[in-house]
């Protein structure tokens, strides 16, 4: 494996502050390839991401974008290590990562996602409270009530909604608890999966303010995966276009229109 | 603008019977329908989905409908009975839902389901029905050969709206109410198919209602826009003239879109305690 420190680099990003992270490179990844099952029983594996490259330097906010099926989601699942069957390299915040095996050490705290459906993402029968609390506890924080009430007033949510259960909570307040869930555990890099496509436009435009401001606020560095330009336009640094498993080309700020 | 008039709306209201009371979704809202593109704007809970439904006479207790008046070519859609409103859909309104893989049979062919829909309302020869399904998959872009087989979970999101919209326009229907029908496609197929569906409204001379959260894509696509809020109709316009608009709910449903331009800016928000419904929040 071999982490390029500071390749290609100059493109006019943001840059971090990230405490831990010692690198410019957070997402590196060499030669990736993803196969899926196919649909049905004995189908061919599937090739969905095909020998792929992707670095991504601190502090950044990097679009992934593409049609439905271009490996967009897979990508991000891969980075997550929710999806861990994949050959090639990956390092993230500068720590390798090995596929077939959970993320160890301090990539169990440091990557986080939100997911595009944030009914699905939180537990139905869990009131908010008690899914905002069980991260912390596995991890060991020490106060974990006073950290939750906290985190609920970072996303601008009332203290009563931790007594709530998801079915209670309107779309944007479920994708505010999503994201109060996953600041919890102070993350470095922030993988967002069509974060706002299952919003009204308005609540959109709150959800994505709200995502800027606790970007700068905890020097995150974010990979937003959108079919929406934009989306991508508005938030992104640099993005690439995915196509058929490759990313077909890069494009920083003069690109996007 | 509509030298035929489809649909008259006039005082439309739907509430929900719940315990001893009424609460309203949809407040007294009216409007006309001619052979033209009109997109019904709002966001959730606006109650732009219900009044969709209430037209198409699907609602049930406990949703109420009362209206001064409803009605479609002339006839009155409040007194229809149930054999009434099976010959009208379809022949005289037709809906297209949100989702092809929830509205269409799970188990069924397309093929199946094309013939169906022209069996309930015609009586053709087997030859001629077959004939109307090609033309008609034609018509939406899609080759039948490829399609015809197919079970729905078969088909990609793009494919599956194609063959919706090709169901409810097989029987040549007046007015065409699409409910958010491009949601759940991403950004490309979107364009794709409310291109199609102005283009066939068009060239059917039908009329077209447009029900959709996102201002900016449907005015591409429509001739007027109506912008519904809290049950209410709180602003309509001819669609070149929204950016002009000046009420306030329009104006920030039209401005709160991100996009390049307005990277590292914050976006404008509603006041979630305002009423806009005034025109004056």
């Amino acid at each position: 494996m071999s982490a390029v420190v500071g390749e290609d680099g100059g493109g006019g990003a943001r840059k971090g502050q990230g405490g831990d992270v010692a690198t410019d490179i957070v997402v590196d990844v060499e030669s990736l390839s993803v196969s899926l099952p196919a649909a049905g029983v004995g189908g061919a594996a599937r090739a969905v991401i095909r020998a792929l490259d992707l670095k991504v330097r601190a502090g950044e906010v990097f679009g992934l974008i593409g049609a439905s099926g271009c490996g967009k989601s897979t990508l991000l699942r891969v980075l997550a290590g929710v999806h861990r069957q994949w050959t090639g390299s990956i390092r993230l915040l500068n720590q390798g990562v090995a596929p077939g095996r959970v993320f160890v050490g301090v990539l169990r705290r440091a990557v986080q996602m939100i997911f595009q459906d944030p009914y699905a993402s939180l537990h139905p029968l869990h009131t908010i409270e008690r899914t905002l609390i069980e991260p912390l506890k596995i991890l060991g924080e020490s106060d974990p009530r006073s950290r939750v009430s906290r985190a609920l007033d970072e996303v601008r949510l009332a203290p009563a909604i931790a007594q709530r259960y998801p079915h209670e909570l309107s779309g944007g307040q479920r994708q505010r608890v999503a994201i109060a869930r996953a600041l919890l555990t102070r993350p470095a890099l922030l993988l967002l999966d069509e974060p706002t496509s299952a919003l009204d436009t308005s609540v959109q435009a709150e959800i994505l303010n709200l995502l800027n401001e606790v970007r700068m606020e905890h020097s995150m560095t974010f990979v937003l995966v959108s079919h929406d330009m934009d989306v991508i336009g508005h938030m992104c640094d640099r993005a690439a276009v995915m196509r058929e498993g490759r990313i077909e080309r890069l494009m920083g700020r003069g690109e996007m229109r | 603008m509509s030298e035929a008039r489809l649909l008259t709306v006039r005082g439309l209201s739907v509430a929900v019977r719940s315990g001893d009371g009424l609460r309203s979704v949809v407040d007294s809202i009216s409007f006309d329908v001619g052979a033209e593109r009109v997109a019904l704007v709002g966001e959730s809970g606006s109650g732009k989905s219900v009044t969709a439904r209430a037209l198409m006479g699907l609602l049930r207790p406990p949703l109420e409908v009362r209206a001064e008046r409803l009605e479609f070519l002339g006839r009155n859609l409040l007194e229809f009975g149930p054999r009434e409103w099976v010959r009208q859909r379809g022949t005289g309104l037709a809906l297209v839902l949100q989702d092809p893989r929830h509205a269409l049979n799970p188990v069924l062919r397309v093929e199946h389901q094309l013939d169906e829909a022209l069996r309930i309302h015609q009586r053709l020869i087997r030859g001629e029905r077959r004939r109307r399904i090609h033309a008609m998959l034609a018509a939406v872009g899609l080759v039948a050969a490829e399609v015809l087989d197919l079970y729905p979970h078969q088909l990609s999101g793009g494919m599956g709206q194609r063959v919706m919209l090709a169901m409810m326009l097989i029987n040549g229907p007046r007015l065409l109410i699409a409910d958010e029908p491009t949601s759940a496609l991403d950004a490309e197929r979107r364009e794709q198919i409310l291109a199609l569906m102005s283009e066939l409204v068009d060239s059917r001379r039908m009329g077209l209602l447009l029900i959709s959260h996102d201002l900016t894509q449907v005015a591409r696509h429509c001739d007027r826009v109506l912008v519904m809020y809290r049950g209410r109709i709180v602003d309509g316009c001819p669609a070149a003239d929204l950016a002009a608009s000046t009420h306030p709910y329009t104006r920030l449903l039209w401005s709160c879109k991100p996009s390049a331009a307005t990277y590292g800016t914050e976006l404008p928000v509603l006041d979630r305690t305002a009423d806009y419904a005034a025109g004056t929040p």
